[in-house]
């Protein structure tokens, strides 16, 4: 499959799902985000990057009970898939390879 | 009771209409929980609008469903033909209606198209020349002359440019010679198109050589180079490359060395050239006095403005230019970009007549026009039709079709219908092509047309007329309930009725205008031709001066048929030879201005100028100099009477070796066209002969009478060349070029004859269709009253009277209209015509003529009709 690869907003969309376990659905993820990284998120772009995710084959989700006073609509959860794991580990691995790979005394700043 | 607020319905549908089933549930949800968190943060409105934007946040690719495939059904494509086949069906149905719907529309399109050529053409001027933006032209201004600024000035005006100003990269002067005459071995022409110009010249203006080098080309004296049709007159098939060329013309005699060949000038360019003589062969050139066809363009260095240079020209000419000019006029220079010269200057005295926005403007609004009354008549008869296709709309509601559904039928039959006009224009447009580039002196070639821009602007009207002439009786049908379509009820349609009547005012109001500018530009230029020029040009035949001048002219005045003979440096009528010159006058503070012109022997009679004051025959053994001035002058110079004038001293050059006084005083003539004022004028007789001995001896002027013409051409000819070998020979009569003047208003009355009978015709055509309609739909009336006992002339005048009342409303309206509009146009000549009424008059009446023709067949032959035929239907 083409994208195994994946962006620096979808990374944060995977590691949002992960924290929030059972609560990881649209607005859950955009609060949540908006929380941590202190940017302002788009309901859109939240959608757009889960379905993209989880076409690829990062996200997995499922539909909760119906809500009644939702007028009977149900509420999409996702969760990482095994794959997603891998990849998110992978991504991170190869940055702490390349922090390691940074001679010292050269940044001023610290990993860690 | 709570109300339940909810999200925006709009945009929810609109959400549910492109996104894709699959993601509608999860985009839904989250949505309706941020509006309901929204709502208690926020409130009512902000919540709605953030709902909006979250919504229009989902046009992404990914939730966009792709529709074009689930769209199209078997049904649709059913429908569809069968709009074609009811389209096609109804314009065969009604033949006559449909032809002129499809002719006037084309008609409007190829006006239309053609319009759009010009205006391209006209607008391409020197647009293919490189940095013309950067080249800049210096003018010469004259603040207190009607216009103030002159192209051409004096010799060394370049030079010192670049002397004086750092800004300034380079100057390159084009000066135009006054018709010399070339020799190639035994082959001996008059050239008019002969320019001096410095060794920069293709630096700076980027045409290019086809042989020779353009850097070296022009940098020594004596050098020429000649454009292809030059030296193929001049050398056939052989290389002219390094040939010589003998000149002889104003700036003396000498041999010039081929060093280039370029290709011909092409068209859209302002320059107009056909030798380019190195700059260097001339040989006086410090003359600061003597204004010049002599053209100065300069290019600046990087960062220089124009307005830098601007800035600094008035205290440059204060210290080049002679007092004399200056003090008198607030004399400077200015600059113009090369670019905008054709389209956009405002001097005059230009290498060829220049192009005029406003008039581009003018066809732009008579094409627009045009095409704006073929597309009210497609409006018109397509709804006046539509009513008798009422039934089928009917039944077509009945049975189901929605509006949008019919509104497309309809916008599908006049887009079919717009289609064959297009394809129609472009043939016409081709066929008119040849006609057009006769009248308005242009090559337009038919290959050209044919290119992406034409093709953009073909789908741009395809669209624009389909649309705009099939939307409203699209819109219009479709409204019809079906039961009143059913029942033909007409009246619930009859808003359309008041529109359609404006429509016609419209037209005729178009029409009128028009037909009251053909007949105001015919008056003016009738004018212009009957004008009293202050100069007879009949029967006057002009040939060079020839060297023998006492042989020659005693030879040529022992012909019976001539009447008198003058000899002239410079023609009564040619734009292009001036000789603007500044002189001392006695008892004038500051120095005189005129146009100069040296004569000898009977000129002044030859060409009936008459004279108001002093004499006008000079002393023929005289060592005084003799002046005359013209009216203009004695004004200019702030004389009350021209008698003051006379005796007056006149100190012409600066040596004081012309030095003389006014012995008379002719009245003023016309030296151009009638768009300029009269300049003031001086001429002169050289008396001494024996130091300047062809000084101001160019053209002899032959006044003749006589029946057979050709075999006095042909002796003249034959006398002159017994004389004369090497220089060339010509003759002109001055007649014809008068005529030539004002050959930029004979073009667009030209222009304008045709536009206006293109737009009446179409006018007519719909006034035709419209009055077949209205006498088919009512027939059953005139039936009626006709076996009431109506008479032929009532029912006809019934019929007429709605359509004449129309175009009497419209004739109103386009008075002011043309009034306004050729106001305009007359203010253009010094010398005018004033608008009257009977232009409006006339106008009126051939307008409500044409129209009564147009109607009258059809409602004559409806009154004739037997009311049985009408009656017995249904």
């Amino acid at each position: 499959m083409k994208g195994t690869n994946i962006g620096e907003f979808e990374e944060l969309v995977l590691l949002v799902v992960g924290v929030l376990q059972d609560d990881a659905y649209g607005v859950g993820i955009k609060k949540e985000l908006e929380k941590q990284t202190g940017r302002s998120v788009s309901i859109g772009a939240v959608h757009a990057a889960t379905n993209r995710l989880e076409l690829k084959g990062f996200l997995e989700s499922h539909f909760s009970q119906l809500v009644r006073e939702r007028g009977g609509k149900r509420k999409k959860c996702y969760t990482v898939t095994l794959f997603g794991q891998q990849t998110l580990k992978s991504a991170m691995d190869t940055r702490a390879r390349l922090w390691q790979l940074i001679p010292e005394n050269s940044f001023v700043v610290k990993p860690g | 009771m709570i109300v339940k607020v909810t999200p925006p319905k709009n945009a929810l549908r609109l959400l549910r209409w492109f996104c894709r089933s699959e993601f509608l549930e999860e985009i839904e949800w989250d949505l309706e929980e941020l509006f309901l968190e929204n709502l208690e943060t926020y409130g009512h409105r902000a919540a709605r609008k953030r709902y909006w934007g979250d919504v229009l946040r989902h046009l992404r690719l990914i939730f966009i469903k792709k529709r074009s495939f689930k769209f199209s059904t078997q049904n649709q494509t059913a429908m569809w033909s069968n709009y074609l086949k009811i389209a096609v069906r109804n314009f065969w149905k009604s033949k006559v209606i449909s032809s002129i719907n499809v002719l006037g529309l084309s008609l409007g399109l190829a006006a239309c198209m053609i319009v759009f050529f010009h205006i391209k053409d006209e607008l391409s001027y020197d647009k293919f020349l490189k940095n013309g933006d950067k080249v800049y032209r210096v003018l010469n201004v004259y603040p207190s002359y009607d216009p103030p600024h002159w192209a051409g000035g004096p010799v060394p005006l370049g030079p010192a440019l670049i002397e004086e100003f750092p800004g300034i990269k380079d100057a390159v002067r084009l000066w135009r010679d006054y018709d010399p005459t070339l020799s190639l071995d035994q082959k001996v022409f008059k050239e008019e198109n002969l320019i001096f110009t410095d060794a920069t010249f293709f630096d700076m203006i980027s045409f290019s050589l086809e042989t020779g080098n353009p850097k070296t080309a022009l940098s020594e004296p004596n050098t020429i180079v000649l454009t292809q049709s030059m030296a193929k007159k001049y050398f056939g098939d052989e290389d002219p490359m390094g040939k010589a060329i003998g000149y002889n013309g104003g700036r003396g005699q000498m041999d010039l060395k081929v060093t280039g060949v370029m290709a011909n000038l092409p068209h859209n360019t302002h320059f107009k050239f056909d030798f380019l003589v190195s700059f260097l062969s001339v040989k006086r050139q410090n003359n600061w006095g003597s204004f010049k066809p002599i053209w100065t363009y300069i290019t600046l260095n990087d960062n220089v403005l124009p307005e830098d240079i601007v800035a600094g020209l008035p205290k440059f000419a204060e210290k080049y230019v002679p007092g004399r000019v200056r003090e008198e006029e607030g004399f400077t220079f200015t600059i113009e970009p090369m670019s905008d010269i054709y389209m956009k200057s405002l001097a005059t005295r230009n290498m060829k007549p220049l192009g005029d926005l406003q008039t581009i403007y003018v066809y732009g609004i008579v094409g627009l026009s045009i095409l704006l009354i073929a597309c009210i008549n497609f409006v018109n008869l397509s709804m006046a039709k539509s009513l008798s296709r009422s039934k089928e709309v009917g039944i077509r509601k009945t049975i189901g079709a929605r509006r949008g559904q019919l509104i497309n039928q309809f916008i599908t039959e006049s887009g079919l219908t717009v289609v064959l006009s297009l394809m129609m224009a472009v043939g016409l447009a081709l066929l008119f092509l040849p006609v057009y580039n006769d009248v308005s002196g242009k090559q337009i070639e038919a290959g050209q047309l044919f290119n992406i821009e034409f093709i953009g602007i073909a789908l741009t009207l395809l669209l624009g007329v389909s649309l705009l002439a099939g939307l409203y009786p699209a819109l219009f049908i479709s409204r019809m309930k079906s039961v009143d379509a059913l029942k033909r009820s007409i009246d619930k349609a009859g808003a359309s009725l008041g529109i359609r009547k404006a429509f016609v005012v419209f037209q005729f109001l178009i029409s009128a205008t028009l037909i009251i500018g053909i007949l105001v530009t015919k008056r003016q230029l009738t004018y212009i031709y009957n004008k009293p020029l202050g100069v007879n040009t009949e029967n006057v035949l002009v040939v060079p001066y020839s060297k023998d001048e006492q042989v020659f002219v005693d030879k040529l005045k022992a012909k019976p048929e001539v009447v008198s003979l003058g000899i002239s440096q410079r023609l009564p009528v040619n734009l292009l030879n001036y000789d603007g010159r500044t002189f001392k006058v006695e008892g004038l503070e500051t120095a005189a201005y005129a146009q100069s012109c040296i004569i000898s022997r009977d000129f002044l009679q030859t060409y009936d100028i008459e004279l108001i004051a002093g004499r006008n025959h000079f002393e023929e053994a005289t060592d005084q100099w003799e002046f005359l001035i013209n009216e203009t002058a004695v004004v200019d110079y702030g004389w009350e009477t021209p008698e003051q004038a006379l005796g007056k001293t006149v100190f012409f050059d600066r040596e004081d070796s012309v030095v003389g006084s006014v012995i008379g005083v002719f009245k003023d003539y016309h030296l151009e066209s009638l768009h300029e004022k009269i300049p003031p004028m001086i001429m002169f007789r050289n008396i001494n002969e024996k130091r300047w001995t062809t000084w101001g001896k160019e053209y002899v002027s032959i006044k003749f009478q006589t029946d057979d013409f050709p075999t006095f051409l042909r002796d003249v000819e034959d006398i002159w060349k017994a004389h004369n070998q090497e220089k060339a020979y010509f003759s002109l009569l001055m007649d014809d070029s008068y005529e030539g003047l004002h050959e930029a208003d004979h073009r667009f009355a030209t222009i304008f004859n045709y536009v206006t009978f293109i737009a009446m015709f179409i006018a007519c055509l719909g006034l035709l269709g419209l009055s077949m309609l209205t006498v088919g739909q009512r027939a059953k009336e005139i039936g009626i009253r006709k076996a009431l006992g109506a008479s032929v002339f009532n029912v006809s005048t019934l019929l007429s009277k709605s359509f004449v009342k129309l175009i009497l409303l419209g004739l109103l309206l386009a008075s002011p209209v043309a009034y306004y509009l050729m106001e305009n146009w007359l203010d253009g000549f010094t010398y005018r015509i004033d608008l009257g009424v009977s232009q409006f008059v006339i106008a009126f009446v051939l307008t409500v003529l044409i129209s009564l023709i147009t109607i009258g067949f059809q409602t004559i032959k409806a009154a004739m009709a037997n009311p049985v035929n009408s009656l017995r239907d249904e």
